[in-house]
Order: C-alpha cells, then sequence, then structure tokens
C-alpha cells in the first residue's frame, strides 16, 4: 500500500477537525469519522484514526473520552469533540486573537 | 449504480486537498466565481462555472442536507430525552445510531425512534430492578447461612459437652436458621383442627359437639347399647 505523505495526513487531520466543528459542542463517535473520511475520499484506518485523535488532543484542538479498560485490550476511544481552540483553527483565526470582537 | 466523479473530484486526487478547500469556500458562501479563482491558484486550471455548480449541488449540498437532517433528528431525540439525562459519550452512540439509520436509507421517523429509546430506558430501568432483586436474595441467602451455621455449631458443641439436644433446641434452629415455626406434634382426628395447637388438658369427652343431642336421638336403641359398652 503506497505510504500517505505528511500533507495527505494534514489533510485527514483537517476533514477531522472540520466534521467535529459541525456537531459542536456535541461529541461524536470515531465511527462516524471513519465514514465521514470515507465519504470525503480520505479513508483512513481505525488505527490510523486514532493516532490522528491522539494527536489533535495533544494540540489542544479536540478532546476525547474513553471506554472503560479491559485488562489485555487497547483502550476504546468513545467519543470525541473539538475544544474552542480547534473552532478558532477551522475559523483561521490567528494566534493571539480570542475569537470575540466587540 | 456507478457515481461518475465530478471534476473537482477527479482534480483531487491528483491534488489533494482540493476538495477539502473547496467544501470550505462553500461553507463560507463563497460565489463559483471565487471557487473558481481558487482551483486555478491550486491546479492551473480554469474550471467552468457550470462544472463548479454541478459539484456544488451533486456533492456538497447533498453533504450539507444529509448532516443538517442529521443534526436536526439529532437535536430533537436529544430534547425528547432531556439532554442531562444521558452522558456525552452516550449521547455520541445515539447520533451514530441516527447517522447509520439514515445512511442505511431509512425512513426516519422520529416518533418511531423515540419510541425505541423510550423502550430501551425501560428495559434498562427493568434489568436494574433485576439486579438490585437478585442482589437482595443473595444477601437474604448468605444470612440464612450464616444463620444456620451459628445454630448448628451451638447444638454441636451443646451435643458435644454431653446435654442432649432437646425439641425446643431444634425448635431455635429452625427458627433462627430457615425462619420457620416451631414443629408441632400431629393433632388427633378426634380433636379437630379448631383445638389446634393441642391442649394436653383436654380430652375427647371435652370437645364441644353442638349436634349431639340430636344425632343421640336419631340413633336407634340398640346402637345406643352398643356404644355405650
Amino acid at each position: 500500500m503506497k505510504k500517505k505523505t505528511p500533507e495527505v495526513r494534514d489533510i485527514e487531520r483537517g476533514e477531522i477537525l472540520r466534521f467535529l466543528v459541525e456537531f459542536y459542542p456535541d461529541a461524536v463517535t470515531p465511527k462516524m469519522l471513519l465514514y465521514h473520511l470515507d465519504d470525503a475520499a480520505l479513508s483512513v484506518s481505525e488505527e490510523a484514526l486514532r493516532f490522528h485523535i491522539v494527536y489533535l488532543t495533544q494540540k489542544g484542538f479536540a478532546t476525547f473520552e474513553l471506554a472503560p479498560k479491559v485488562v489485555g485490550e487497547e483502550t476504546e476511544i468513545r467519543s470525541v469533540k473539538v475544544t474552542p481552540a480547534g473552532v478558532d483553527f477551522v475559523d483561521r483565526r490567528k494566534k493571539g486573537e480570542v475569537g470575540i470582537r466587540l | 449504480m456507478r457515481i461518475q466523479a465530478t471534476r473537482i473530484e477527479q482534480l483531487d486526487r491528483k491534488f489533494p486537498g482540493l476538495r477539502q478547500a473547496v467544501d470550505l469556500l462553500l461553507d463560507g458562501g463563497a460565489t463559483l466565481d471565487g471557487v473558481q479563482a481558487l482551483v486555478k491558484e491550486r491546479t492551473g486550471e480554469t474550471v467552468p462555472n457550470q462544472t463548479l455548480s454541478a459539484y456544488k449541488q451533486k456533492r456538497w449540498l447533498i453533504a450539507r442536507l444529509r448532516l443538517k437532517d442529521l443534526k436536526e433528528t439529532f437535536q430533537a431525540v436529544k430534547e425528547e430525552l432531556g439532554a442531562n439525562a444521558i452522558s456525552e459519550s452516550t449521547q455520541a452512540r445515539l447520533l451514530e445510531l441516527i447517522d447509520q439509520a439514515m445512511r442505511a436509507g431509512a425512513a426516519l421517523d422520529p416518533h418511531f425512534l423515540l419510541k425505541e429509546q423510550r423502550l430501551w430506558a425501560v428495559h434498562t430501568a427493568n434489568l436494574e430492578k433485576i439486579e438490585t432483586e437478585k442482589k437482595r436474595l443473595e444477601l437474604q441467602i448468605e444470612q440464612s447461612r450464616q444463620a444456620l451455621k451459628e445454630a448448628t455449631d451451638e447444638a454441636k458443641e451443646k451435643a458435644s459437652s454431653g446435654e442432649q439436644l432437646t425439641a425446643a433446641d431444634i425448635d431455635r434452629i429452625r427458627e433462627r436458621a430457615l425462619g420457620l415455626p416451631p414443629k408441632q406434634e400431629a393433632v388427633p382426628m378426634s380433636l379437630g383442627h379448631r383445638n389446634f395447637p393441642r391442649n394436653p388438658e383436654l380430652k375427647t369427652a371435652d370437645v364441644p359437639m353442638p349436634n349431639a343431642d340430636k344425632l343421640l336421638a336419631e340413633m336407634s336403641e340398640e346402637e345406643r347399647q352398643r356404644r355405650s359398652r
């Protein structure tokens, strides 16, 4: 299988963030993200999606909730939602802009 | 049915991210001229407005309407259930179920969905009740087992110390361990159920017989003599 370029991975993360913003402040399940990426011709594996979710979380753009730990199994991500910082990113606010105007 | 790729989708394969950029522009309310300028900048190709319009109608708008429908249905269900009543991850799961049903082409009737959701809540509540009852019964069994152990230990101690186990001891064990009433001696038929429990002072002759005189009068002389013997 052809290895994805960093650019494609960036685009995938962008699409994930865009989809999460649609449902802000609600959360969505990873399965919904997989379906959406399929629709957008950006299919990813479950592992790749998990990688992207953790990446976006560590960047402060998303948060996720884990299912209770089962011994011997990898912890499952139950739901993901975008943070206000993620919304700002999709809205292309520059650093320092608070997202409020008076 | 084979879906023919639009020009934007074809270009997106060569120039990854083009479709996303076009979608973002359209999300922001950009005109087709604006989209055309973006495509030209990214690919060097001038895509006619008619082609761009076809993409907008067949792909972008369909996706927007589907999302809008999904969000509205989800909000309706959430309001009905009371948003605070369910956790965030359960809400996400509910959203996923609605999405799947819509993708499967189900003519989604919110009332049907709400009914299903209510039934699910009732089943969950029943399950909880059963679990609680099961725990209560387990506790009761454990308490009985403990009481039986204590009572039999006590009886064993008494027996090993040389004392005789009495009927009262047995009754005590039955009562403490199993919650049963004291064991009664069999009641003679002649005393009838009305004299239960048995009174040791009572004799057969003392048992009231309201029809005795009438019965005696009806009895033949021979029978009376036979009985008196």
